[in-house]
């Protein structure tokens, strides 16, 4: 057999004027291996396009150039927690200053946000375009024309004729930006393209059959949508690294990055509800207010909730508890449980709360939380059998022995958050699926599940 | 501090990903020592770029497929021997630009149609013409079936011998593991049994256009033919009227399932690039993807009716009536589309990247929690024996602790379309679609997942 090499790579990748790109290696066999089988499936459908600073410039449209700041989320978190006056989008997500007489209704204006310069080189990396327009100056910004490279990326003349003549979506890397990055911060530049490149397939994977053709029905243009949409993409690429790159990705690479971003990572901790949440059109003015206040507690509510057993440390919610604990043997957890091996889940969470509760001086500040907890109205039927397997039935029907087996915590917890994820990525697809429609009970929901990702990735804890 | 928020049981060495494979639970190693020797050359001039005493071909099979491979003849032959073969009613594709257009249109209907009590016509269009026998295929088209698509092929019986032999060159290639033509010729005149044909000079072809290894190109296109012997039944509906290969559903969904269980032997980079070979291929090929994202669905008849029941009382007296049949039918398919496809199949969980291994109980809570109260009872009711037989010798599912999400899925995939082809693949009973309802909402998820970018 001879050994000849072959160059095929699993993706159709052209150059289309980078020079940084040489840099970066699409051979390896991780960057393909680390996927899963339908992000995959994407890459194998999507060209890419390698490009420089000003063709990304060019490229990258304008009314996406916005970015919230998570100091400006911080302000916003407290506020809204505070105040009975609740701030508006438009406060955490201004227009640009030299915009006159931006509409309040949509906080979208055509320009870039002010704080948009300080974070275009991190955001405007990669770009994912569903109806592609391809403007010929960006051919023009070509600054190297190389042949097509040993490592299978396709050289400039067929990156050319496929930019003019491609239909469909397709996907832009700005290789440059890739590279000053990774040197910025000392970090692999490939294994930044690898999260740009998933960053990229995320969205690619969140869209249906549906493109919106006009620009005004894309959720992606209004504050939530964009929030949810970056956190999503975010979140499908953050968990296709383990280990030490995911590390890496979430204490180095995500530090500049805007809120929307860096909400990835409680992307799963939050539950979205099932969409619409009523008939549409059926809720007035006040309903929807109350709704809106009702959700509003339930989030935070949410993510405040005492154990039954007590916290640790006073005033520590669930959420703070689940992210600071550790097991004894290291691994984060719920701390030391007085935990018996063999005992059913129920009975031990009955006699926990029992004991624990008269011990408690706000018994009845938690039993008031947990009914209220179930008692909200918005709760229905389904959403209450869903509940219901989220809390008890998962992952088997009341029959989970308590165990301090660390594998088996550790698996029930991968399996918890994996779960709330694919409700909430694949509510919000098929939200999109279904065209993006616009009334109330659709919009509330969403708002308050964006304002809660904020909430919570803009706590010092979680980073 | 500096490990809150890490996924321990997502840790793990990053530079060897690799997913839990059937052969983990096996107790059968393969012995690269021993290959199958079941290669028989009968027509193939020129055989230098392949190498079949390949370790990595056996070892990448699971033990299911390999026991497959062992037991069945591979031949080896040139493209006119193959055009000979192959069976007029298998040179045709999907004409896809008909029922894509149906798919984008089904696909986009606004949300109040739902509200309406008009079904979507598109709908009921579009499940006519998945159901339709032999139309919307190209056969009649000139120029839209290209004969390198036929690189394999898998038969229940061996074909006459005279077609080949007339059309087998002089000096055949010779290679290491590759049994000679005369012996070729002496098996193929005893062999009672399913035969794999293997074109080599177009897998050839192919490799060099997509500038790959032509090895790849053949585990792969082997694999796929391993994966259709591994999906006939004991009375194979080959070439019958029943045969659900010549309705558009069918199709979607034997090609998918092949070529899932082809790319599940591959890894990383190698099933990046068998995914690129996929992707050259007819859309009915494109769902091996979606094929592990979400089970089929089966909708108890009751319910339906019951839920129809509901809205219109009068519904009753309809039923009995069969001028109205097809019209209440047509009610029960925008039923299932909407509440099924929507909450269910766009909800599909198994691939949001979940990394933890679950087991299949695991797997209809989760579906359980959504709404799909029984995914597992419904084809056993009519002949449990067919079914459970089909589990223990096709995949031996008992015996293997836990699966991954997306392999237990797939698996349940291939176990429903086994004992539905093993039932005779009925299409109606007694004036009801509901059976083969729920395989064409499937191959409809299949469809608009494969082939929509």
């Amino acid at each position: 057999m001879d050994s000849k090499s072959y160059e095929a790579l699993p993706a159709t990748i052209y150059n289309l004027g980078s020079c940084a790109a040489r840099y970066l290696d699409f051979t390896r066999e991780e960057l393909w291996a680390r996927m899963s089988t339908p992000l995959r499936h994407k890459a194998v459908q999507i060209p890419v396009f390698l490009v420089n600073e000003a063709q990304m410039d060019i490229l990258y449209p304008p009314e996406r150039r916005k970015v919230i700041d998570p100091e400006n989320a911080k302000d916003w978190r407290e506020r809204r927690r505070n105040s009975d006056d609740p701030p508006k989008w438009q406060d955490l997500d201004p227009p640009s200053p030299d915009e006159k007489d931006p509409d309040p209704s949509s906080p979208k204006g055509k320009g870039p946000s002010p704080s948009w310069s300080r974070y275009e080189r991190f955001v405007a990396i990669g770009l994912y375009v569903c109806n592609p327009k391809a403007p010929p100056e960006v051919i023009e910004e070509a600054k190297c024309k190389d042949g097509p490279s040993p490592t299978g990326v396709l050289g400039f003349s067929e990156a050319e004729e496929a930019y003019i003549r491609h239909e469909g979506p397709r996907i832009y890397l700005c290789c440059e930006r890739i590279v000053s990055v990774a040197e910025e911060k000392g970090i692999d530049p490939n294994l930044v393209l690898d999260k740009v490149y998933y960053h990229e397939l995320g969205h690619a994977l969140l869209k249906g059959v549906r493109c919106f053709e006009k620009p005004e029905d894309d959720p992606y243009l209004q504050t939530w949508g964009r929030i949810i949409e970056e956190s999503a993409a975010e979140w499908i690429s953050y968990v296709h690294f383990r280990g030490r790159e995911r590390l890496l990705f979430r204490k180095v690479l995500m530090k500049d990055k805007p809120a929307e971003y860096r909400s990835c990572v409680v992307f799963h901790r939050i539950p979205l509800f099932p969409l619409p949440m009523a008939e549409p059109n059926n809720w007035d003015e006040n309903t929807q207010q109350g709704i809106r206040s009702g959700l509003r507690k339930f989030y935070e509510s949410w993510m405040d909730q005492k154990f039954p057993w007590g916290t640790p440390g006073p005033g520590k919610s669930f959420y703070e508890v689940w992210m600071t604990q550790k097991y004894p043997w290291g691994m984060p957890g719920t701390g030391i449980l007085p935990l018996v091996e063999g005992t059913l889940l129920e009975d031990w969470l009955k006699g926990e709360l029992f004991y624990k509760c008269e011990q408690q001086e706000d018994l009845m500040v938690q039993q008031k939380r947990w009914i209220g907890f179930l008692s909200l109205p918005l709760w229905d039927a389904w959403v209450a059998q869903r509940a219901f397997f989220l809390f008890f039935g998962y992952p088997s029907w009341g029959a989970m022995k308590v165990t301090t087996n660390p594998k088996t915590l550790i698996r029930n917890r991968a399996l918890f958050t994996s779960f709330m994820a694919s409700l909430n990525l694949s509510a919000w697809r098929a939200y999109k699926e279904l065209g993006a429609p616009r009334e109330p009970e659709y919009v509330i929901p969403l708002e308050e599940f964006a304002a809660a990702l904020i909430n919570f990735s803009s706590q010092t804890y979680v980073f | 501090m500096f490990f809150k928020g890490i996924n321990p049981s997502q840790e793990g060495s990053s530079k060897t990903p690799r997913r839990a494979r059937y052969s983990d639970f096996s107790f059968q190693r393969p012995k690269p020592e021993d290959p199958p020797r079941t290669i028989y050359n009968l027509g193939c001039q020129d055989l230098s770029p392949f190498d079949f005493s390949r370790p990595i071909l056996w070892q990448r099979m699971p033990t299911a497929l390999r026991k497959v491979a062992s037991s069945i003849p591979v031949f080896l032959v040139n493209s006119w021997q193959m055009d000979a073969i192959y069976p007029p009613s298998r040179k045709t594709i999907l004409v896809d630009e008909t029922i894509l257009k149906y798919c984008r249109k089904v696909a986009t209907i606004t949300l109040e149609v739902e509200d309406t009590h008009n079904p979507p016509q598109e709908l009921w269009e579009l499940f006519l013409l998945l159901l339709g026998r032999g139309k919307f295929f190209s056969g009649s088209q000139p120029g839209t079936y290209k004969p390198s698509f036929a690189m394999g092929l898998y038969l229940p019986k061996p074909p006459a011998l005279q077609r080949i032999l007339e059309r087998s060159p002089e000096n055949m290639g010779t290679g290491e593991g590759i049994r000679s033509p005369e012996e070729a010729k002496q098996v193929l005149q005893n062999h009672q049994g399913p035969v794999i044909f293997l074109c080599c000079e177009r897998i050839y072809k192919t490799a060099e256009s997509e500038r790959m290894d032509p090895n790849l190109v053949l585990d792969m296109v082997y694999y796929h033919e391993l994966g259709h012997a591994l999906l006939d039944v004991e009375e194979s509906l080959w070439d019958t009227s029943e045969d659900p290969y010549d309705v558009p559903f069918g199709r979607i969904i034997e090609e998918s399932a092949a070529n899932w269980i082809a790319y599940y032997c591959f890894t990383g980079k190698e099933a990046g690039l068998v995914q690129r070979l996929i992707r050259r291929q007819p859309v009915e090929y494109q769902g091996y993807a979606a094929f592990e994202e979400a089970p089929v669905i089966f909708l108890d008849e009751e319910k339906v009716f019951h839920h129809l029941l509901e809205r219109n009382p009068r519904l009753i007296f309809s039923l009995l009536d069969k001028r109205s049949m097809s019209r209440s039918l047509r009610s029960i398919a925008q039923h299932f589309y909407w509440r099924r496809y929507f909450w269910l199949y766009q909800s599909w969980p198994a691939i949001w990247h979940a990394g933890p291994v679950i087991n299949l109980r695991e797997l209809g809570l989760h579906w359980a929690g959504q709404g799909a109260t029984a995914i597992s009872t419904r084809m056993s009711r009519h002949q449990p024996s067919a079914f459970y037989q089909t589990i223990q010798y096709k995949w031996s599912l008992e015996s293997r602790p836990t699966v991954s999400s997306a392999e237990g899925i797939a698996t349940l995939n291939i176990l429903w379309w086994l004992a539905y082809k093993e039932l005779g693949a009925p299409r109606e009973r007694k004036g009801s679609y509901i059976f083969p309802l729920s395989f064409l909402v499937f191959a409809y998820y299949l469809l608009l997942r494969g082939a929509f970018t």
